[in-house]
């Protein structure tokens, strides 16, 4: 497979969305929810470093997600509703090729500010004469990027099926509530008859359980906790790569079939 | 319509919105559900809660789970739920730990806590039918088997979650407590104060407010006496504290008197959510102590005014039915106070 | 002879352009977000009815969650469709053949703003229904608490849709979308911290500017079985929603009267 091609549509995706500002006002707007964290003044107590923890991962989680799936659900669509697939695919390169570039410049655009972010948080966390768990903190990063990657190409497959909204809907639902289908799935595993086990455990093994790519909570406890082991990593990262693939493979599938 | 006019309203029209969020606040009540700590661990102890894992719509609900999570270093259990906690049961259950853990050997923070088998909102293993996901999920996310006992922290890491409670809800009487628990705890003494008193600011009615008030003097006062025996008792500035005390106690008491149902059933099916059984505990308390310090500070006329007022007052019904129309520890009071009298 | 040109009134044309934007939503499919967010419901709703109502204080914390994401995600939906409202006519040139038509610039804004808040009201009320209806009220609660709520909700509703147009029209289209989410969401609280972290007289009504739309969610009162709120607070909340989509309308229309396209 030519490289150059994807590096150009990839490098195209990524000027386009430094040009339209979305991933400024979302690094700003973390900044400023961050700074007011930081600000929060209880009788100058000293020891807030697992509350300023907690809530900075949360938003540049959310900030994160967010920049992906605002940017990967609206790749496709708008290259169909503003005509420019059509020169793009006259050009000697596959739909695959196409599909990767897009992909890549995605997540270029998504590492940056991912990026950017975290080094504010760890700015904070020196500010507030607290300690970084290394190697749990850059485990947690890795699983956040692995879950990005689950996200982009889940948005991308979403986006060939259905409207801009709903694409952008169903894959907010799932990371905003990631939690929520875990706990709900091992309560209700105890009241359901056969059947419903069945649809549980289909549940369990065809929905992507993002809560698998949130090592927050042993960061925020780092003092607890210590790293994760590589094998149980590496079953996540396989995970997320399983997933990843998947999603891939089935916009890939769309996207050849659609007429254009 | 000309375009400047259309600028000018506007701006008066975005400066006159003010005026309201400036004097009226809808959800401005002291009682309600949400806040009822009762209503709070029925709901976060069933297992429509244990379905929304960690979702909820309250602030209440969420500090109330954060301190359960910080307290245990992360892992969410699901049997500290059950019991409802009055302030005073919660904070001297800290203190407990507090003891406990200053006793253990090279750890000043934690200690062990014997409740073992309490379950996880994680299942074991054995319970889980996730297979190779529930096992993933068990190693990314804080979790223990539930058979090994608890490790618990100390709670002071939890105080900046008091003051986002405070701030997003001023009404919620229990944030403002137990956050000024934990300063005077960590011996910031004049902070909790300040803490208790905002918390006065928005709920001028709230009779736990002066109890725990004089409650942190009380405490600062000991510990001035004890770090600084020289120091006499009625001497500034701790005359000034005391006398707040007093104010505080008397306050908190007049309250009770107001508020205070007639009669409280102690049944536990009765329970009013109005008036719920950790209320009727600290009002007990208020009137108790005033008393109290009155007859320790040889004021006994006084003393025995407030306990005569208090006792029936704090008429209950016990468990069996049989009614109580007198408090009994204020009617022990009554008659030591009658015999000082005389003297 | 001389024929005298009328002035078209604001209004003029009005009903067909909010009838436009509907059949644009449909179009466009605008709404499939809407029977998502409400098949999640349902969904929730069928594994609440599974595991079962344990005591009337479960039963009312599940009516206050479902109303309280009823309400946010019937303001999350109307934010999207204000927000990028006219960014995407202006993108796709669909607002030079509306504004060739005798339609006043002041009417475009009035009928965008009029239809994304409907949309908004009208998710909300099927959202609302889909809550309320199976889930048991086992304490008591005021109806006409109810009523007021699902009112000042509606308003709430308007008056988001009327700060997002002004948000697309003063910021670039992301910025603005970010920014009217967070003062939907936490403008109140945003209000309460500066005013607890400095506590200055003077710049009090300073940042009772940010809009707070926590005044005109009556929610968590109405599931804690509080009385409804007294003729006059509900005037005063009544008149913040006003107060709130007229000067964001106002702002909108003097902006957009003088906007190049």
């Amino acid at each position: 497979m030519r490289l150059f091609p994807i590096y150009l549509i990839a490098k195209s995706v990524l000027i386009e969305a430094l040009r339209r500002k979305e991933i400024y006002a979302i690094i700003l707007v973390s900044l400023i929810f961050i700074g007011a964290i930081m600000s929060v003044d209880f009788f100058n107590l000293q020891d807030l470093e697992k509350f300023y923890r907690e809530v900075a991962l949360r938003i540049m989680s959310v900030a994160s997600a967010v920049t992906v799936i605002v940017l990967s659900a609206r790749q496709l669509p708008r290259e169909f509703e503003n005509r420019t697939i059509y020169p793009l695919l006259a050009k000697p390169i596959s739909r695959a090729q196409f599909l990767l570039g897009k992909l890549c410049g995605v997540m270029a655009a998504a590492i940056i500010s991912f990026l950017l972010l975290m080094s504010v948080y760890v700015a904070g966390v020196l500010y507030l004469n607290g300690s970084i768990p290394v190697v749990l903190f850059l485990q947690y990063l890795w699983l956040q990027l692995v879950m990005l990657l689950l996200l982009c190409t889940l948005s991308f497959w979403l986006s060939m099926l259905m409207n801009l909204d709903a694409a952008m809907t169903i894959s907010t639902l799932l990371y905003a509530f990631a939690s929520l289908f875990s706990s709900m799935a091992t309560t209700l595993y105890e009241f359901t008859d056969a059947f419903g086990r069945v649809v549980l455990i289909i549940f369990n093994y065809a929905v992507p359980q993002l809560v698998l790519f949130d090592l927050s909570e042993k960061a925020v406890h780092a003092d607890k906790w210590p790293p994760v082991d590589m094998m149980t990593l590496l079953g996540v990262t396989l995970y997320g790569f399983f997933y990843t693939a998947l999603f891939f493979s089935f916009t890939l599938l769309t996207f050849r079939r659609k007429a254009l | 319509m000309n375009r400047t006019f259309l600028l000018v309203a506007s701006s008066g029209l975005l400066l006159a919105t003010v005026t309201v969020p400036m004097s009226v606040d809808p959800n401005s009540y002291a009682a309600g559900r949400s806040r009822d700590e009762q209503a709070r661990v029925e709901r976060n102890s069933s297992s429509v809660a244990q379905l929304f894992g960690e979702l909820r719509a309250s602030m209440s609900d969420i500090v109330f789970l954060k301190t359960e999570r910080y307290l245990h270093g992360g892992i969410a259990y699901s049997a500290h739920m059950n019991v409802a906690r009055t302030v005073q049961e919660e904070t001297s259950e800290y203190d407990a730990h507090e003891k406990e853990a200053r006793g253990v050997a090279g750890d000043e923070h934690e200690e062990e806590d014997d409740h073992s088998g309490t379950p996880t909102l994680i299942p074991t293993a054995e319970d889980d039918f996730r297979g190779v996901i529930g096992h993933l999920e068990r190693q990314i996310r804080p979790w223990q088997d539930p058979s090994i006992p608890h490790q618990h922290s100390t709670g002071t890491e939890l105080l900046p979650w008091y003051r986002v409670m405070t701030l997003s809800d001023p009404h919620n009487i229990r944030g403002y407590l137990i956050g000024a628990y934990w300063l005077s705890n960590l011996g910031k003494f004049e902070e909790a104060r300040q803490f208790i008193t905002e918390g006065i600011g928005h709920n001028p009615e709230a009779f736990q407010l002066y109890l725990y008030r004089a409650r942190g003097i009380l405490k600062e006062i000991n510990y001035i006496e004890h770090e600084n025996p020289a120091e006499a008792f009625d001497q500034s500035p701790n005359a000034a504290l005391h006398q707040m005390m007093l104010d505080d106690l008397k306050k908190s008491s007049e309250l009770v008197l107001q508020q205070r149902p007639q009669i409280y059933d102690i049944n536990p099916e009765k329970e009013d959510w109005n008036w719920t059984h950790y209320m009727e505990d600290d009002a007990g308390a208020a009137l108790r102590m005033t008393v109290s310090v009155l007859k320790r500070e040889g004021e006994y006329k006084e003393a025995l005014e407030w306990a005569r007022v208090g006792a029936p007052r704090m008429a209950f019904i016990d468990l069996e039915g049989i009614l109580y129309p007198e408090d009994p520890k204020l009617r022990e009071y009554i008659s030591e106070l009658e015999q000082l009298v005389e003297e | 002879m001389t024929t005298q040109v009328l002035p078209l009134s604001p209004f003029h044309g009005m009903r067909e352009l909010v009838w436009c934007v509907w059949l644009e939503g449909l179009r466009r499919k605008e709404f499939y977000a809407f029977f998502i967010v409400a098949f999640f419901f349902l969904l929730v709703a069928l594994a609440i009815r599974l595991v079962g109502i344990e005591n009337p204080s479960t039963a009312t914390f599940v009516l206050n969650l479902g109303l309280t994401y009823c309400g946010y995600a019937a303001h999350f939906m109307v934010i999207i469709l204000a927000a990028r409202g006219i960014p995407a006519d202006i993108e796709n040139r669909t607002i030079y053949p509306i504004l060739a038509k005798p339609v006043q610039r002041s009417t475009y804004i009035l009928g965008k703003w009029f239809a994304s808040g409907l949309f908004g009201s009208v998710a909300m009320l099927g959202l609302f229904l889909l809550v309320w209806i199976p889930t048991p009220k086992l304490e008591e609660m005021s109806s006409l608490l109810l009523l007021q709520t699902l009112l000042l909700q509606s308003l709430s509703l308007f008056a988001l849709s009327a700060l997002s147009l002004l948000g697309s029209l003063v910021l670039p289209q992301a910025v603005g979308f970010i920014l009217v989410t967070i003062i939907t969401f936490f403008g109140g609280k945003i209000s309460g911290l500066l005013n607890a972290q400095f506590p200055i007289g003077f710049l009090r009504p300073v940042y009772h500017l940010i809009p707070d739309f926590t005044v005109l969610n009556l929610w968590t009162r109405y599931t804690d079985g509080i009385d409804p709120v007294s003729p006059a607070v509900f005037l005063a909340c009544l008149v913040y929603a006003l107060l709130l989509i007229g000067s964001c309308l106002g702002f909108s229309i003097a902006l957009f009267d003088r906007r190049s396209l």
